[in-house]
């Protein structure tokens, strides 16, 4: 198997590429950018590609698009600092098969890998169900998945081990009227926070 | 550095700050297993940097920059705990200099991107720039002022400056698209 590890940071491409090294994949590239990304991506045709984001000169789900439509059954895992359920469902949506936040960890990574590759084998249990079943099985078990991951708790006050105090200026802020329809955010957090201020 | 308690800034409120410093914290506990030490936030229109600073632009509903200053031990510790084998895998000075430059502007790029979470999708962030200027004074612009948190990691220190207003021209034109 062919891995790609597209990031801007050589940091990042370096941690992929040891967590990987000497599994299963015989060949391993990296890119820096999306452009470069789809440049190499059609020379390799990788089997698996972990893919950043926020990237100079071409952004990670744009080529995301253009590799799916080269080779559309290419597993692609987006690793990303955007930790939100909108960008998440969105890579989803364009066919990513995993998303994982950064930071990470190795065992992060080989455990996503492992669900690509459980994903991309066939299972028994499937074969009975209709196409369209299946494939619904799949992106909402991802979309509990993924959401479990990036739903970051925010400690509250006592929780911080720094002993963070409330800073003085906070009392005479203008806070912004609230949208629940904008917000990311259920009104159940919202209500939590509100009472840990209050506290 | 000098600072200024009487002005406001318009773009940070409780909730932003709170999910910085969580952020933040978040970074390094998750990536280091060393908890940091985040000290009470203040204001600031001027700060000095450190050897290595990376920069975030914002821009959506709130715009301006996301600063993270810090010093060459602490990103050196900070890589050194990430990747124990780096040590062994860079023998030049300047691969070491990469390395620094690249990993600063990825953790800056981590603690903006995991406010998203909490701030929305209307929290678009730039990818990182950065800039080794050691004790170099910068300058807000003049509408925006910045709210800097002193970090205490392991012994070494650090500073995140957000520097951030709302984005009128962005709600001007989320108010037309709502009568439209």
């Amino acid at each position: 198997m062919k891995l790609l590890i597209v990031d801007d940071s050589a940091m990042i491409r370096r941690s992929v590429n040891s967590a990987y090294k000497g599994s299963l994949f015989t060949q391993i590239e990296t890119a820096a950018d999306g452009l470069l990304a789809v440049t190499i991506f059609k020379q390799l045709l990788p089997d698996v590609v972990t893919l950043d984001i926020t990237m100079p000169h071409m952004d990670g789900l744009a080529a995301m698009t253009q590799m799916l439509e080269i080779k559309p059954d290419t597993a692609i895992l987006v690793i990303s600092a955007l930790a939100d359920h909108h960008t998440a469902i969105e890579s989803l949506a364009r066919g990513a098969n995993q998303f994982i936040c950064k930071p990470f960890t190795a065992a992060d990574l080989r455990e996503a890998l492992d669900d690509i590759l459980q994903d991309r084998a066939p299972v028994d249990s499937e074969k009975a169900s209709t196409e369209v079943d299946s494939e619904l099985k799949k992106t909402m078990a991802q979309i509990e998945k993924i959401s479990g991951s990036i739903n970051h708790k925010v400690p509250s006050l006592e929780e911080y081990p720094s002993g963070y105090v409330m800073p003085p200026i906070v009392g005479t802020l203008k806070k912004p009227d609230f949208d629940p329809v904008k917000s990311q955010r259920p009104l159940t957090e919202l209500h939590g926070l509100k009472s840990t201020t209050n506290q | 550095m000098k600072s200024d308690e009487n002005k406001i800034p318009a773009g940070i409120d409780e909730d932003t700050i709170r999910f910085f410093v969580w952020s933040v914290w978040n970074f390094f506990q998750s990536s280091t297993k060393v908890e940091p030490v985040v000290g009470t936030p203040y204001l600031f229109d001027s700060f000095e940097h450190d050897d290595y600073t990376g920069i975030i632009g914002v821009s959506g509903n709130q715009r301006g920059a996301v600063y993270f200053t810090m010093c060459q031990e602490l990103l050196d510790s900070v890589l050194v705990k990430n990747y124990p084998d780096l040590a062994d895998e860079i023998h030049s000075s300047e691969q070491w200099e990469e390395m620094r430059v690249d990993y600063a502007g990825e953790m800056t790029n981590i603690v903006s991107g995991n406010v998203r979470n909490y701030l929305g999708e209307q929290f678009l962030i730039s990818v990182p720039v950065v800039v080794t200027a050691g004790s170099t004074a910068m300058r807000m612009t003049q509408s925006t002022q910045g709210i800097i948190f002193p970090v205490n990691w392991n012994g070494f220190r650090c500073h995140l400056i957000l520097s951030l207003e709302h984005n009128t021209q962005s709600a001007e034109h989320e108010m037309l698209e709502r009568i439209l």
